[in-house]
């Protein structure tokens, strides 16, 4: 049986199968299909200081083998979360990672501190890519000078292990992925969702509210691979893939291309028992093609 | 929520209503819409669709009471759910209305439910009385001396149902129609204005609200 331990170095995960942000609740949800002791990890929605209603709706639409959303970071804020976090970490010794989210520096600093106080935090990942929060979808991570600066502020105000999430939506990632690695980041988790957009001809409007949104899915899973492939070759820490992971393969795919974990995200929404389904996949996998952890394939593109 | 996929394309499950379940058959009833929906169709008997459920609320339990369903168009198939239950032990009543003739579903088997009566309107006119069920509303909240209504339908007929309701005492049920991602109240995709403000999800919070949750005119 393959070994599926996954060490990032500051954390050792008893496999590389991470739910993302956004896509798995805040775990209490999964629990008629998920048992949360069997994860490697598991990311929160997304949190702000204070309670967001988030985006008025439609807030999806289907596309192609994909998802378009514009949810808008609904949540319950610090407080709200801080109680769930509590509730959820009591019943399992999987490590959870707090989405920190920010409409400031200051805020994310805020967030980060309130967060990486409380014991039951395992990571913080300091999301700075949601496209679904500033008009036209910008976010701190399409800067790298921006990037840096951010994460060096976060690096100096918390001490907990900081993952940084990075946007697709740049020319060049490998800047970015560097930029953070420079401001102090333990590791890099990537990619968010892709900006997209969609219309209504029958309205001659924009679907969503914010008009652009951020596509996820099957859909966007090349265009992920080859974002993280880039960002591992640029950078010396940890990376977790995320981008269409649907199944053991998918996932293993991302290990080769250099990443230590991988995060699964719009496959929860459709079947929410997907993320031990493709950690099952994975270690039939590796069984049949004689790989025996994860060590061997890692970045391991001949 | 059932599962449509062909590998990942169509790439979301569906949020059908029961429409009735006599174990161990569970009946769902829909409308060819898309794409989805058409691959549905094409299940036969034998084949496997995966289903979610159930999931959310449902119309709450009552007994003896006079209950006045008012359902639009094919919101009619958990209402016939619900009404199946209710006529065991309430005076249950129904005001359906549709487009036209062809929107008005199930009529065979609404006879069949024993109901204290059923009132259809149309607006096309060519099927029962001509107009909204909102016209026919007030009549039939009197007639029926209804306590309480119970109603399915778009959201626009929710809405204008909704405004009339305000101003009566019968306490009231509407399950709402969204577009929905996990079913599960995780992905908060299902959002719908709550009187109070902020969103409640329709999947979780709902589908089945009490009238005051919900801010319907938005």
């Amino acid at each position: 049986m393959a070994d599926l331990t996954a060490d990032l170095g500051f954390i050792r995960l008893k496999n590389p199968v991470v739910p993302a942000s956004g896509t798995f609740g805040y775990g209490e949800e999964f629990g008629d299909f998920v048992d949360l002791d069997e994860l490697g990890a598991f990311v929160l929605k997304g949190v702000y200081r204070d309670p967001r209603p988030g985006n008025p709706p439609p807030r999806i639409h289907e596309t192609a083998s994909g998802l378009l959303n514009s949810i808008g970071l609904a949540g319950p804020g610090c407080r709200g979360l801080a109680e769930v976090l509590r509730r959820v970490s009591a019943g399992t010794d999987t490590p959870a990672i707090v989405n920190v989210c920010g409409g400031s520096d200051e805020e994310y600093q805020e967030v980060a501190e309130f967060f990486g106080a409380m014991p039951e935090t395992a990571v913080l990942e300091l999301n700075i890519s949601c496209p679904n929060v500033n008009a036209g979808g910008s976010c701190p991570a399409q800067d790298p000078a921006h990037t840096e600066r951010l994460v060096k502020r976060i690096r100096q105000a918390v001490t907990k292990p900081l993952m940084v999430k990075l946007s697709p939506n740049v020319a060049d990632i490998a800047a970015v992925a560097r930029a953070a690695e420079a401001g102090g980041a333990d590791a890099l988790s990537l990619v968010n969702t892709f900006l997209g957009m969609a219309v209504d001809l029958e309205r001659r409007a924009p679907v969503f509210a914010n008009v652009v949104a951020g596509l996820s899915g099957p859909a966007i899973k090349p265009l992920a691979l080859r974002l993280v492939w880039e960002a591992c070759r640029a950078v010396s820490i940890p990376v977790m893939g995320i981008g269409g992971i649907h199944s053991g393969r998918d996932a293993l795919e991302f290990i080769l291309a250099g990443a230590h974990a991988v995060q699964t995200g719009t496959v929860n929404l459709v079947e929410p028992g997907a993320s031990l389904r493709i950690l099952r996949e994975m270690a039939a996998e590796m069984d049949r093609l004689g790989i025996r952890n994860l060590d061997m394939i890692r970045g391991a593109l001949s | 929520m059932l599962d449509v996929r062909e590998g990942s394309d169509p790439l979301l499950r569906r949020p059908l209503g029961i429409m009735d379940a006599e174990p161990p058959l569970i009946r769902v009833y829909f409308q060819l819409t898309g794409r989805g929906t058409r691959i549905l169709a094409q299940r036969r008997p034998g084949d496997h669709v995966q289903v979610l459920g159930p999931l959310g609320n449902p119309f709450p339990d009552r007994s003896g009471r006079r209950i006045l369903a008012v359902a639009g168009g094919r919101g009619i198939a958990p209402l016939f759910f619900a009404l199946k239950r209710y006529a065991r032990a309430n005076e249950a009543s129904l005001l359906y209305g549709a487009r036209s003739d062809a929107d008005l579903h199930l009529r065979d088997r609404i006879e069949r439910l024993g109901l204290k009566s059923v009132a259809y309107c149309t607006e096309s006119g060519d099927y029962g009385r001509p107009g909204r069920v909102t016209d026919a509303l007030q009549e039939m909240l009197t007639s029926s001396q209804a306590d309480m209504t119970i109603a399915c339908g778009p959201h626009a007929m929710l809405a204008a149902l909704a405004a009339v309701l305000e101003d009566t005492t019968t306490e009231d049920y509407m399950s709402a129609e969204a577009l929905m991602g996990c079913g599960i109240g995780a992905c908060h995709s299902c959002a719908i204005t709550a009187s109070g403000g902020g969103y409640l999800r329709v999947c979780q919070d709902g589908p089945v609200f009490s009238r005051e949750e919900i801010q319907w005119r938005t």
